[in-house]
């Protein structure tokens, strides 16, 4: 195992999968992360994020399958070996050492002989010098994770392992430490894994999220990719809002499949579809439908529907609408116009998309 | 002396552990050996031996040799001729078990939910006697409680006193009993306080406003788990003891620990019966321990 | 006034507006209905250290042949706490034993404890069992076994009753105290924080000495001073397995017959005291180390 700390490249999973007695809790993971870059696995509590971090780090080993960063296998090997680091999800710092000891700790055990500095550049780079002598307790949730950060990047590692490193902190403070952990990732240019259930954390950090569901990846690529096509019905949901509806595909109109959802026709484009035939799920994002006292000539992906709440948010005006399927819609309207549409709830509208924006995936959940 | 709190630990702080299962089984087998080896040396070989004994019989004529047989007239003879002695082990230590769990419960409770910063100071006063010796502790209930003290003064002034007497009657054996293991009991229960939270119980004071039922259906039931290490802490010493029956109880009337005592080390010729005895009263214990366990506690033991 | 009492059971009589006064004596029952608990917590105090109090007023005891009632004042076995022959040889061999039995029992116990809470081995509810009997067992039976074994069966390989069984005996009963107290600690110590430190690069004996062992330094002082104190105070065991060695508790036992000399009295509560400033001593300590955490 000589070679494990020296370990260089891209991180692959090869067919991971993890039981617990006979619950799997990852299963057949396969996963290719480009070294520098700042990936994210996204999926609901108790998917199985961390326990596939875990395997990375070397905590947990996997019931089959390979870890590689690299040429170098990783399997079996013990986490000390690892060129990998961990931020926890508690953080995990050692009660009973300063912040500085917490940080110095990693080289300390490396013998490198510059530790005390790394210890202290690192503190500086997540701006906690001040707080050095002091011990983790006397520190609040935001101040900790900074140091378990600069703990884990005093390292250097190959691969970083973040597990819900702001799930416990408020709202404000973890959009501030977005901002700050995407700074230092592209300062200090190594793999961030970074694990979170909050689908807009991971869209606006990640340069590919990769959604994870019961174990299994569901679908991975760029965010915006994501949003604008996703290939499952968890994904649509999970991933920002969706209006959707099952349907029957009834026939292709040049370009399009022609389906039946509850009585209105709708058209997908055929390759913004993963179903040809039989059942499918239409979709179409909240922004991308507009809404319309009268109806629009000549369109054709139109329904009415009637008002059920308007909230304005500022910028936009988000409604609900209650469709003649039984479904609830929601849409939002940007407030551009001089005038704008003045709707109560018990309006009818009319609600209108481009069908190049629409989306079909299978109607069943994986 | 806060270890005792943990004699019965709940079963999610058991669980909660579960996905440590890590590490390889010889390294757990190395650890525990040395620790595994003592206790089989000087524990559980000398029950086996202990039992050999019990069933030994004597040389006639020689008092104090002995051969190996199976001799199960040393059991006949120990539960015969001594079981007022074991009654009185068992009673003695039941009511001191009983007024140990009275007097502990107010000094718990306000331990837990009152003291507020007195409360590290009030466990120090609480542990604080036991650095004194044992023996000198209950000598002194003997000059406290003789006939010309102050407590039978007063009893007698108020005319409570019929016998006259305290010291060499049961009244004052379980006296000494009772004080002698009550931390055994103030900890444990202590502890189980310490944990439960007061807002539960305020909010059983809302919901009945009846401090006496509040304390039944909420407070008790919370503190359980410590009661029940606690009875067993207590009860067991004072069931075997010997200590507090000689420096101040009668003459006659003994129980099952003096007679163990004195059959060992007083009586020559005594071993057979007097292991007998030992292992009786072990076997009672240890039987309602389990049963009593297994009626209001949890699983793990330990 | 039924507001500002709303547990106390007899909150239904005070129906009777806010302008009368409550009688003096339903004042009474309430100011005791609230501070019962803290009253009877003082008045068990009191009790707890009654005995301890005699034992003090009686080391200034001018008795003559029998200290069991009091004559006179004085300060003669303050000044000569050795005058009795035997008390201070035994307080040596008890304070000898303690410390051996101590250190050898929180080091097994320890690792035993590890064994308990970071393993998942075949033997494991045997070995909790084996540590949870000892401690279900009266201490007189433990010393009817170990006597009937010293005597009849470690004789032949020439082991006799004296110093060394004491501390053999005392080892075993201590162990099981020890490693419920250390195992306690050890429960409470999330995994994830010796997980970091293997993560940071520390292999298992460094984890453990740089991160565990830290950590469950006060449990395992807790189980030494535990462990001392049993051993200190041991009486019954000792009683069975000692020969001819006196303890200090023994010695006290015997001479419980005459009266206990005064000599006794000053060696107990003197030990009373060393114990107590000891433990006051620790708590300051921590405490104000807590408090310069917080500044
Ligand atoms: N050591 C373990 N033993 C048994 N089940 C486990 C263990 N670790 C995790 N699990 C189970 O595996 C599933 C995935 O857990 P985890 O990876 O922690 O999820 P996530 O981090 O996505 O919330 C959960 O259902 C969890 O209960
Ligand atoms: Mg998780």
């Amino acid at each position: 195992m000589a070679g494990v700390r020296e370990a260089r490249g891209d991180l692959h999973l090869e067919g991971v999968t993890k039981t617990f007695g006979d619950f799997v809790a990852v299963d057949d993971l396969t996963l290719h992360v480009p070294r520098n870059s700042f990936f994210a696995l996204l999926g609901p509590s108790g998917c199985g994020k961390t326990t596939t971090l875990r395997m990375v780090a070397g905590l947990e080993q996997p019931t089959t399958g390979r870890v590689l960063i690299g040429d170098t296998d990783l399997t079996g090997s013990r986490p000390y070996e690892r060129p990998v680091n961990t931020v926890f999800q508690s953080y995990a710092l050692f009660p009973h050492l300063t912040i500085r000891d917490n940080v110095a700790f990693g080289p300390k055990r490396r013998k490198e002989k510059d530790a005390a500095q790394r210890a202290e550049d690192a503190l500086e780079l997540v701006q906690m010098t001040q707080f050095a002598g002091r011990k983790p307790a006397q520190l609040s949730g935001g101040q900790q994770q900074r140091v378990a950060l600069a703990r884990a990047l005093v390292n250097h590692p190959e691969v970083l392992l973040l597990d819900e490193p702001l799930g416990a902190l408020d709202l404000k403070l973890r959009r501030e430490m977005q901002v700050e952990l995407k700074r230092i990732q592209t300062e200090v240019g190594l793999t961030f894994i970074h694990v979170t259930h909050d689908q807009e954390e991971a869209m606006t950090m990640a340069d590919t999220v990769a959604v994870m569901n019961k174990g299994r990846i569901e679908q991975l690529g760029p965010p915006s990719e994501l949003y604008d096509l996703p290939r499952t019905r968890f994904v649509a949901n999970f991933l920002g809002q969706a209006n959707t509806g099952v349907g029957a595909i009834e026939g292709i109109d040049g370009e399009h499949l022609v389906a039946d959802v509850l009585g209105t026709k709708v058209k997908i484009l055929k390759d913004r579809s993963q179903v040809h035939e039989g059942e499918v799920l239409f979709g179409v994002r909240p922004e991308k439908v507009t809404v319309s006292r009268t109806q629009p000539a000549g369109v054709g992906n139109d329904v009415k529907g009637t008002v059920r709440d308007v909230s304005f948010l500022g910028v936009a005006t988000s409604y609900l609408v209650d469709m003649p399927s039984g479904t609830t819609w929601s849409c939002y309207e940007q407030n551009l116009d001089v005038e704008p549409l003045d709707l109560r709830p018990g309006d009818e509208v009319w609600l209108t998309w481009n069908p190049g924006h629409a989306f079909g995936v299978s109607p069943e959940e994986a | 002396m806060s270890a005792l709190a943990h004699v019965t630990t709940d079963p999610a702080a058991s669980t909660a552990q579960g996905p440590r299962a890590t590490g390889r089984s010889r390294t757990a087998y190395l650890l525990l050996l040395p620790g595994v080896l003592w206790l089989g040396v000087f524990f559980l070989l000398p029950l086996v031996q202990l039992a050999a004994v019990s069933l030994q019989s004597r040389y006639p004529g020689f008092p104090g040799y002995y051969y190996p047989d199976l001799n199960f007239a040393n059991y006949a003879a120990a539960l015969t001729d001594y079981a007022p002695h074991f009654a009185r082990s068992f009673l003695y230590a039941g009511l001191a078990t009983l007024l140990a769990f009275l007097i502990s419960y107010p000094l718990a409770y306000a331990m837990a939910f009152k003291a507020g910063r007195w409360r590290n100071l009030m466990l120090i006063c609480v542990i604080a006697p036991f650095f004194t010796s044992f023996i000198l502790r209950t000598f002194a209930w003997s000059q406290i409680l003789a006939d010309e003290g102050w407590v039978v003064g007063v009893l007698s002034f108020l005319n409570l006193l019929p016998g006259g007497s305290i010291i060499n009657t049961p009244v004052a054996v379980v006296a000494g009993l009772t004080y002698n293991f009550l931390p055994f009991m103030v900890l444990p229960i202590y502890a189980s306080l310490e944990r439960a939270d007061p807002r539960v119980i305020e909010a059983g004071g809302d919901l009945y406003a009846n401090g006496f039922t509040t304390f039944r259906t909420v407070t008790l039931p919370m503190s359980m788990p410590g009661v029940l290490a606690g009875t067993l802490l207590t009860f067991i010493p004072a069931a075997g003891d010997f200590v507090n029956m000689e420096l101040l109880g009668p003459q006659r009337g003994k129980m099952v620990g003096n007679v163990i005592n004195d059959q060992f080390l007083a009586v020559p010729g005594g071993y057979p019966v007097a292991a007998a005895l030992s292992f009786t009263l072990m076997a009672a214990i240890l039987a309602m321990v389990f049963l009593y366990v297994r009626r209001f506690g949890t699983e793990e033991l330990v | 006034m039924a507001a500002m009492t709303p547990t106390t059971p007899t909150s239904s009589t005070a129906a009777s507006g806010p302008a009368q006064r409550p009688s003096a004596a339903r004042r009474a029952r309430l100011w005791l209905a609230n501070h019962f608990a803290v009253i009877a917590a003082i008045l068990v105090l009191l009790y707890l250290f009654l005995p301890v109090a005699y034992t003090f007023a009686f080391s200034f005891n001018d008795h003559g042949r029998s200290n069991i009632v009091w004559q006179g004042f004085t300060w003669e076995h303050w000044q000569d706490p050795c005058g009795v022959p035997g008390v201070c040889e035994s307080l040596v061999t008890s304070l000898q034993v303690g410390v051996i039995s101590t250190v050898v029992a929180t080091v097994l116990g320890t690792l035993m404890a590890l064994a308990m809470v970071r393993y998942r081995f075949r033997g494991r509810s045997a070995s909790n069992l084996l540590i949870f009997v000892p401690m279900a067992t009266p201490e007189i039976v433990m010393g009817a076994a170990l006597l009937t074994i010293f005597v009849q069966g470690f004789s032949n390989i020439g082991i006799s009753l004296g110093f060394g069984t004491i501390v053999f005996a005392h080892i075993m009963f201590c162990l099981s105290f020890v490693v419920v107290t250390v195992k306690a600690r050890l429960q409470s110590l999330d995994p994830r924080i010796e997980e970091a430190a293997q993560d940071l690069y520390a292999g298992p004996l460094q984890t453990f000495w740089s991160v565990t062992f830290p950590l469950i330094l006060p449990g395992i002082a807790g189980a030494a001073m535990l462990a001392f104190s049993l051993s200190f105070d041991d009486f019954i065991i000792t009683n069975f397995v000692s020969g001819n060695e006196s303890t200090f508790p023994k010695f006290v036992y015997v001479a419980s017959r005459r009266g206990i000399p005064a000599e006794a009295n000053v060696i107990g509560f003197s030990m009373f005291v060393i114990a107590v400033l000891l433990v006051v001593g620790a708590q300051v300590v921590s405490s104000m180390r807590a408090s310069r955490y917080k500044s």
